[in-house]
């Protein structure tokens, strides 16, 4: 696990375009949306549509790299434990993309009436990790195809996340939406995770 | 000589396409076997099914550490950072001496995009010889590289062997003298 986020650190770090590139898509997205002027009920579904465009963006990405250069192909036969590298990548986002997404969104528009600085930072990261591997499912799916297939299999996982999302932060109903989003968190971590992996090893195949 | 793995009878298709029909092999420990045979004939399908990525009849009959350092057709290396970077993401520090004998180390500050194939081959082999692996596996391990670099890889594989290690690759260049070959037919016609 070390190696990989070292590696994963390392990645972030010397290629600074990593960290650039989803914050300034993220930030141009919110700067469109306040310029637009909208009413106040859309006031965090702007945060929440670019936080989706952006993760979906980043996600086309995240195994492309290693997966072109032969990288992934090496960790597999090596047997490497990958669930490392996959969790190791996740992590590493978090730090340099997610958080820093998370500070931007509270600069410009605040904190929702009925959440508390740490609720609203805890349901955030928590939207922002169960999406990420679902759109990295997408991503590593299509790799050797560049189709639509992403997005098709995205679908159906967002629908139950939208639901929990408008009643999260527009109705602003904590109980029990947060612990919906933490359980469809947890399913995402452990359960699409692991079909990531399986995904890469067939891909590789 | 003990073994390393053995492949009886095996028949192997890719989309009905046969790649390998009463296939056999015997892989032993402290040899080179170079695996050759025309484009397509499943060089390296068989370098897969030995790191049991496909499955197979495949049966390891020996104790010897399982670790493998794998060379693929692709050199795994990052293109936007320097060779020593791509170490660094590896937790490796560049062997100077090793380095240098490959004609390599005068590259350490340089961008992977900005160097030729044959250089980029080299800086992937050194990953390999630094692994502390007994058993590398390579794809076309001298892919690019001139002909003064091919005699230095090889004398890098013959220490590896007197190192007590073990070496399979896929090659369709000039032959290893003393090693293992494996020909595969071409069975597509």
């Amino acid at each position: 696990m070390n190696n990989f986020l070292k590696r994963e650190f390392l990645l972030f770090f010397n290629i600074p375009k990593n960290i650039y590139l989803p914050l300034s898509i993220y930030s141009i997205l919110f700067v469109i949306f306040v310029a637009l002027g909208l009413p106040d009920n859309f006031k965090f579904a702007n945060v929440f549509i670019s936080s989706f465009i952006t993760v979906f963006i980043i996600s086309e990405s995240s195994y492309k790299d290693d997966f072109e250069s032969g990288a992934i192909e090496q960790m597999i036969l090596e047997d490497k434990n990958l669930i490392s590298y996959v969790l190791s990548k996740l992590f590493i986002q978090t730090v340099f993309v997610f958080i820093p997404m998370l500070i931007i969104g509270l600069l410009f528009s605040g904190l929702p009436q009925n959440l508390s600085l740490t609720q609203f930072s805890a349901s955030y990261l928590a939207c922002l990790l169960t999406l990420s591997p679902f759109f990295n499912l997408g991503s590593i799916v299509s790799i050797r195809k560049n189709n639509s297939l992403n997005a098709l299999i995205i679908i159906p996982f967002l629908v139950p996340f939208i639901f929990l999302i408008e009643g999260l932060f527009i109705s602003g109903q904590w109980n029990p939406n947060f612990y919906f989003l933490m359980a469809y968190f947890v399913f995402s971590i452990v359960f699409i995770n692991l079909l990531v992996v399986e995904v890469i090893k067939i891909q590789i195949r | 000589m003990k073994a390393l793995a053995i492949i009886n009878n095996l028949n192997y298709k890719v989309d009905e396409r046969c790649i390998f029909k009463n296939f056999s092999l015997r892989v032993n420990i402290n040899e080179i076997t170079e695996i050759r045979g025309r484009n397509g004939s499943g060089k390296t399908t068989i370098l897969k099914i030995i790191c049991r990525e496909i499955s197979s009849n495949l049966s390891n009959s020996s104790s010897q550490d399982n670790a493998i350092a794998y060379l693929g057709h692709q050199n795994a290396l990052i293109e936007e950072l320097t060779f020593k970077q791509n170490f660094s993401l590896n937790s490796l520090d560049i062997d100077k001496p090793l380095a240098k004998q490959m004609n390599i180390f005068h590259l350490r500050n340089q961008k992977i995009n900005n160097l030729s194939f044959g250089e980029k081959r080299k800086i992937a082999l050194l990953r390999i010889f630094q692994s502390q692996t007994k058993l590398w596996i390579m794809d076309e391990p001298f892919l690019g590289l001139d002909a003064d670099s091919v005699n230095t890889i090889k004398e890098l594989f013959f220490q590896h062997i007197e190192n007590k290690g073990t070496i399979i690759l896929s090659n369709h260049q000039e032959t290893i003298s003393e090693s293992a070959k494996v020909q595969l037919e071409d069975l597509s016609e």
